[in-house]
């Protein structure tokens, strides 16, 4: 397997409090890599700092020899790291359509002076985008909704068509940020095989915070676990789990009760 | 002969236009309707095209402009340089007036553009608050700095612009207005600026360059309130740079709020409505003003989404549907077998 | 030189206006993050109404006394306080979960009304009125500079009320309310805190201080209209921007910046003045995009 996004001390600083500290990693393609940690670890941090939100104060994100850090959040997105949100992020007046169709702003080749003029080009155009967006709706069991405001989803779909928005820009890494937060075990079973159908179609390399341990244990390939800041464990779910210091960060010591 | 979908968004409308603008002039051949009362809906389809300029920067794309009657005044000015001092009627022949003026007016609105792109560029930067405060002083610079300049009269302004504007050339800037930022907002450019307003971090995440779409948000703005401007010089012959101050940015965010930002529909209710109002309250003296505050205050009160609460007029809006009708294949996607 | 400091000693008297205007449009933007475009109609309510109440005063003696005096600009800052209270009772409260466009809005709509209902009235119209002479007049000269008695019960009146607003905010338990609502308005609700009472308060006080900053301004230049609040409120809200908006010291050091400022550039060009005060406000946000004491609010990701 190829090493697609190489992360070298992953430093950052808030004044005097360090968020993170050293973060590495060497992302292969087509891996579900998993950070988890209490709250409060910088897990977000991470991701932000992988998608241009944060600059790190030192260290560096290399994907495909180019140096990302220093880049806007949407350059991040054009190299091909998209991600989702902690607290749902959707553009709640559009459509569900509309914030599938806003993913593609990038590789749009609509122009400015023939849209002012709605030419047979920009319809064509429009349209193309149209049914490549219900083709991608369809595929992932939304296309009912298609025309619903996003706001007025349920939780549940909604947290899914965050993903399938960050899929519109053929990421070559999605990033998850706690997908399945707040979910029942219905919901977070649909999420897991939604995760597992993207890995198989699309031979997706994934980075995954999350906190239910049911959900991570059997899609990650690899686990990094982070505590105020720093990685603390590396390894399979397996290792990961039988790892007394992760049982200490979690759970204060003194039990063996992540199974 | 059935008119295809698409084609009927764009003549029924346009027919629809010249009907009422028939009607118009019957009633004003009636007497009925008097010159008075065609200023006031020329003044209301200048308001328009501002409305709706000041819809793209602050209703679609969710940026903070207080200050856009600057972009009007350096359109006015810009195209009555044109039209008074250089090309003066009575050194072209008649029969290039009318190109003359279309030509002001595109001047008056790149000036009003190129401006707009230059303060954009350092000031999209900041956010919200900061944002109005800029515009707000930039509005206001203008001003000043017109009042300095003693080729187009100072601060006591311009006189003899010729009244080249009639209410069928408002009434055709204003139906070309709605037309192209109708097409703009159902475009890639519509949807990026509806992105940044409804969540600016996201949309950057989703790969949308933020600074250079609101860059273009309000260059295009600029140049309808250019366009607006000088169509407004047009019509009242005098312009002076103090008609263009925060006054008048704020009566131009009252009709956009009022009427419901966000919706092209609103921008037509509001400025029409708001300019018409005033005139209307005449008879109260020196009491239509505090009328008319009342009236605002109610209406934002109880419909605090606008008068027209997001509603759009149906050749305003373009659905999903459409994109489907007069294609090689009009069956919209439906669902794929297996997968 | 001595030019230099004559200029100064305007600048501050003007700026003092300044700053008390400015404190009130921070105030509220900062406990319900709300622009009053209507705040600079509170300075002109206060110095109108503290013609009539001369007025009614003087009609006894015809001249005032100093306890008059005080009577006088305390009537008039309160009976403001409580016009800013009614303002955000019937106007704003009901609009406080909205889009804050709505609310700016309805602040276009209230600040037309508080200009152009007692323009109506027939008893004040739409003329300028003189205003009266509250504070003695004697002139000082020291070292060529000339500075009056007007100048300097001004000057330290105004520091008093700064003085003043600056300790209840930073030492009482009420100031204490006011900047935890303006951190958080929910979590000062779980606290106990009566939100209603406390936004309240914040108008009051920040109407009475744009009425004290309004018979400051007329004392200055004794002639009032219906019309003079609102551009003196543009000017303020820029001063509260340039200072930081939403911090109580940057309201204060931007009013005085302005005001000095102005003074200065008016003495070179009148319309200079009239655009120092943008100006000024550029430079400090191109290099304090925050202003000059203001923070930005961290929008978590």
């Amino acid at each position: 397997m190829a090493t697609i996004l190489s992360i070298k001390n992953l430093t950052i600083k808030f004044g005097g409090l360090v968020a993170v500290e050293d973060f590495s990693a060497d992302v292969q393609e087509g891996e579900l890599l998993a950070i988890i940690g209490p709250n409060g670890a910088g897990k977000t941090t991470v991701f932000n700092m992988l998608t241009g939100i944060y600059k790190p104060t030192s260290g560096t994100i290399e994907m495909e020899g180019k140096n990302l850090i220093g880049l806007r959040p949407n350059q991040f997105a054009a190299n091909g790291l998209a991600r989702t949100f902690q607290n749902i992020r959707l553009f709640h007046n559009a459509t569900v359509v509309d914030n599938i169709k806003m993913a593609y702003t990038l590789h749009s080749l609509e122009q400015f002076f023939p849209a002012l003029l709605r030419t047979k080009s920009i319809v064509e155009q429009e349209r193309e985008l149209d049914i490549e967006v219900m083709r991608l709706l369809k595929i992932f069991n939304l296309d009912q909704q298609a025309d619903l405001l996003s706001k007025n989803l349920p939780y549940g779909p909604q947290r899914k068509l965050e993903i399938v928005r960050a899929m519109m820009l053929k990421p070559k890494i999605l990033l998850l940020d706690e997908p399945v937060a707040g979910m029942n075990a219905v919901e977070i079973d649909e999420i897991a095989s939604l995760i597992r159908r993207i890995r198989e179609k699309f031979n997706m390399t994934i980075i995954l915070i999350e906190h239910h341990m049911n959900f991570v244990m059997p899609l990650a390939d690899r686990i990094k676990v982070l505590d105020f800041g720093r990685t603390i464990a590396e390894g399979n779910p397996a290792e990961i789990q039988r790892n007394p210091k992760v049982i200490e960060a979690y759970l204060g010591g003194g039990y063996n009760a992540i199974a | 002969m059935k008119i295809p979908k698409h084609l009927s968004k764009s003549v029924l409308p346009i027919i629809g236009f010249a009907a009422i603008y028939g009607l118009i002039m019957l009633l004003k051949s009636f007497g009925i309707a008097n010159n008075y009362h065609i200023q006031i809906l020329m003044f209301a389809g200048v308001n328009i095209m501002m409305t709706l300029s000041l819809n793209v920067v602050n209703g679609f794309t969710g940026q903070f402009s207080i200050g856009h009657a600057g972009f009007m005044s350096l359109g006015a000015y810009g195209s009555a340089i044109i039209t008074t001092l250089l090309l003066k009627p009575s050194v072209i022949p008649s029969s290039m007036q009318i190109p003359v003026f279309l030509l002001s007016l595109f001047i008056g609105g790149l000036v009003a553009a190129l401006v707009g792109f230059l303060i954009g560029l350092p000031t999209l930067k900041l956010k919200g608050d900061y944002l109005a405060i800029v515009t707000l002083a930039f509005g206001e610079i203008v001003r000043a700095g017109l009042r300095l300049i003693e080729p187009i009269g100072a601060a006591r302004g311009m006189i003899g612009v010729p009244t080249y504007a009639n209410l069928a050339w408002i009434f055709t800037f204003v139906a070309l207005t709605l037309f192209v930022v109708r097409n703009v907002i159902y475009s890639r450019y519509g949807r990026a600026w509806i992105a940044i307003r409804d969540n600016e971090i996201a949309a950057e995440a989703m790969g949308i360059d933020t600074t250079r779409y609101k860059i273009i948000s309000f260059t295009f703005s600029a140049f309808i309130a250019g366009v607006a401007g000088g169509l407004y010089a047009h019509v009242v012959s005098f312009i002076q740079p103090d008609t263009f101050s925060f006054v008048k940015s704020s009566d131009l965010l009252v009709f956009l709020y009022a009427g419901g930002s966000g919706s092209l529909t609103g921008s037509i209710v509001g400025a029409l409505l708001l300019t018409a109002l005033p005139e209307a309250l005449r008879f109260l003296a020196s009491w239509r003003l505090v009328i008319y505050a009342l009236v605002l205050i109610i209406v934002m009160l109880y419909r605090p989404k606008g008068l027209t609460g997001g509603y759009e007029l149906p050749f305003l809006r373009i659905h999903r549907k459409e994109l489907y009708e007069g294609a090689a294949d009009p069956t919209v996607p439906e669902a794929e077998e297996g997968e | 030189m001595t030019t230099f400091f004559q200029l100064l000693i305007y600048g501050l008297q003007l700026g003092s206006v300044y700053a008390l205007l400015a404190l009130g449009y921070t105030m509220v933007y900062g406990i319900v993050g709300m622009i009053n475009f209507a705040h600079g109609d509170f300075l002109m309510i206060g110095a109108l109404s503290t013609v009539f109440l001369a007025m009614a005063f003087m009609s006894t003696s015809g001249t005032l006394s100093a306890l008059q005096v005080i009577a006088i600009i305390l009537i008039a800052m309160i009976g403001t306080g409580l016009v800013g209270v009614i303002v955000e009772a019937v106007a704003y409260k009901p609009l406080r979960d909205r889009p804050r466009m709505t609310a700016l809005i309805t602040a276009v709509g209230v600040s037309m009304f508080l200009q152009n209902f007692p323009r109506a009235l027939p008893f004040i119209g739409p003329n300028p009125r003189p205003f009266p002479r509250l504070f003695p007049l004697i002139q000082y000269n020291i070292g060529g500079v000339t500075i009056t008695s007007t100048q300097l019960i001004m000057l330290f009146l105004s520091l008093l009320l700064m003085f003043i607003l600056y300790y209840v905010v930073n030492k009482t338990p009420l100031g204490a309310q006011m900047r935890a609502v303006s951190m958080d308005k929910d979590a000062a609700l779980l606290m106990g805190i009566n939100i209603n009472v406390i936004i309240s308060m914040t108008f009051f006080i920040g109407a009475a201080l744009a009425s004290s900053s309004g018979i400051f301004y007329a004392s200055i230049y004794p002639q009032v209209d219906v019309y003079m609040g609102g551009w003196l409120g543009t000017k303020s809200f820029i001063a509260a921007v340039l200072g930081g908006i939403g911090d109580i010291r940057g309201a204060m050091l931007g009013g005085f910046i302005l005001g000095i400022s102005e003074i200065f550039a008016t003495s070179i060009n009148s319309n200079f003045g009239y655009m120092i005060g943008f100006i000024v406000l550029i430079l400090i946000l191109l290099f304090k995009p925050a202003g000059l004491l203001g923070k930005f609010s961290i929008e978590k990701v």
